[in-house]
């Protein structure tokens, strides 16, 4: 195991040290001013030097990306579910789901601002929004192909719709269910980060408007790492969670 | 079977099934089972053969109540099969082709499931699922999980689900055709003794002459799609049998008997 994970954070770790220092050394030699491209230790130093700033903002967004992402998963599966239950509900229901994905989220914004108000609350529904079709859509995908064979059997032994859903269904879905999750940790980052330039009230989104204006580069650069570690830190999540409720189904996820 | 052969061997547990004028068209006009009659003595233990593709599946899953002829009727011990299926006493099991069990439970748990969503006790369930598993020689498996097991340990498991409520019908679909030879000989010879001990009625679906002599008191020869009756044989062969069975004379003219039948029915065109 502590092998596993050497081996699997070697390649990336090195990749980003080496073109870090190709940066730096390009920003360098090159005179590039520090407003338009600052050098990945400026960056660095920024997260220290700012953290009075940077802290409290990574704060609020990973609140908000937490509860809409959250709300995505259960909403998310809970619809699914929904729309398994009958071809009817949905040839009905589906399209206007679909309305979640295509919808962009910079045109709803200022509804939701009108709707929930300048604050945490929209920023949390408008990462929500953006971060449940994809596990509507997987889980869906997930529930309707469960087995014909499994399903036979749960007929002729009488099960009941909801033994059939819980021992069945859902388990049988989860693999498509986490696929969903790991899409939907990404888009929560984005949706949160979205509200925040609309709502304003704090968060990273805040932050990066504010040291633009200011031409305070490195402190948006340094406002983009904290944002893609959320939203890598959230993957990394979903991905431990998989292995361990999946560890039994297939022979190479063994000793995990 | 006469009235002095029953009393000679253990009383029948199985039920009767009787088939009448069964027939199954599929969307688009495709007759998979043509207008069929088929009578079963409780106890029996027949094999359906036919080429594949011929419907067999098709007539299993009718048989099961999980499919409804379009004309006909199933009978078993008497009432209709499509309205058994709602039934708690209803006890007929049934065996895919593969093993399809949940990957996410244990052997153990696997087995349990069938008792489980009839409402059993977890001790008694747990209690029943132990013995089938011993029965079909798992015993030292139940901990594991599908994933973890080979392909006939598997199929022991699907065999060890369908016995677990007692079935007294048990239905299977070409359950070893995708075993290898001497892991299937093994499991005919098992399932072979599982019936002479309980005496369940069995259909066992199979394109395989050799498996259809070894397994059955009875077998029925099915022609080319749509599925009707070419033939229907009793096996005489001893009720005990093992592997020296396979090289007897009389096996081998069994076989020669029922591959003549298939080609009849155009089964090995």
């Amino acid at each position: 195991m502590k092998g596993a994970t050497l081996k699997a954070v070697w390649p990336p770790a090195t990749v980003l040290v080496a073109s870090a220092v190709a940066v730096e050394a390009l920003v360098r030699v090159g005179g590039v001013p520090a407003w338009l491209l600052p050098t990945p230790w400026a960056v660095t130093q920024a997260v220290w030097t700012q953290w009075d700033q940077l802290g409290p903002a990574l704060g609020r967004t990973v609140l908000a990306t937490l509860m809409g992402f959250f709300a995505s998963g259960l909403v998310g599966v809970a619809v699914a579910v929904a729309l398994s239950s009958s071809r009817w509900v949905q040839r009905a229901f589906y399209p206007y789901a679909i309305f979640f994905q295509t919808v962009p989220i910079v045109a709803i914004a200022p509804l939701l601002v009108i709707w929930f108000g300048y604050g945490l609350r929209t920023v949390a529904v408008a990462s929500f929004i953006v971060a449940v079709f994809p596990v509507v859509a997987n889980t869906l995908n997930g529930l309707l192909s469960v087995d014909p064979a499994l399903r036979d059997l749960f007929r002729l032994y009488q099960a009941s719709r909801w033994d059939a859903l819980w021992k069945l269904h859902l388990p049988a879905a989860l693999p498509q269910v986490f696929t969903g999750l790991r899409i939907a940790g990404g888009l929560a980052v984005i949706g949160a980060i979205v509200a925040e330039f609309f709502v304003a009230s704090g968060g990273l989104g805040v932050v990066m408007q504010a040291a633009m204006r200011q031409n305070r580069t490195e402190v948006v650069f340094a406002a983009i790492a904290l944002a893609s570690a959320v939203g890598l830190s959230l993957l990394w999540a979903v991905n431990a969670a998989a292995h361990l409720a999946l560890r039994h189904w297939s022979a190479s996820e063994q000793g995990g | 079977m006469t009235p002095t052969a029953q009393q000679a061997q253990p009383r029948a547990q199985g039920v009767a099934l009787s088939l009448r004028g069964v027939q199954r068209v599929f969307a688009g006009g495709v007759e998979a089972v043509a207008p069929l009659d088929l009578a079963v003595d409780a106890g029996d233990f027949l094999a359906l053969l036919g080429p594949s593709g011929c419907g067999k599946s098709t007539l299993l899953r009718l048989i099961a109540g999980l499919d409804r002829p379009d004309a006909g009727q199933v009978l078993i011990d008497g009432r209709s099969a499509s309205g058994l299926i709602g039934d708690r006493g209803h006890r007929v099991a049934f065996v895919f082709q593969d093993a399809h069990l949940l990957p996410w439970r244990s052997v153990l748990r696997n087995v349990e499931l069938p008792l489980e969503l009839r409402g059993v006790g977890k001790s008694e369930r747990r209690q029943r699922a132990r013995a089938a598993i011993e029965q079909v020689g798992l015993g030292d498996a139940a901990g594991r999980y599908p994933a973890q097991l080979s392909g006939g340990m598997r199929m022991r498991a699907s065999l060890a689900r369908a016995l677990v409520t007692d079935p007294l019908l048990l239905l299977l679909d070409e359950p070893f055709a995708a075993l290898d030879e001497i892991t299937r000989h093994a499991l005919d010879q098992q399932l072979r003794q599982l019936w002479l001990d309980r005496r369940m009625t069995v259909l066992f679906v199979t394109h395989s002459i050799s498996e259809a002599v070894f397994l059955a008191q009875r077998a029925v020869v099915l022609s080319r799609r749509p599925a009707r009756i070419v033939e229907g044989r009793a096996i005489d062969l001893p009720m005990a049998r093992d592997s020296a069975t396979r090289t007897q004379e009389a096996f081998v003219r069994e076989m020669r008997y029922l591959r003549e039948a298939l080609e009849r029915g155009g089964g090995l065109a």
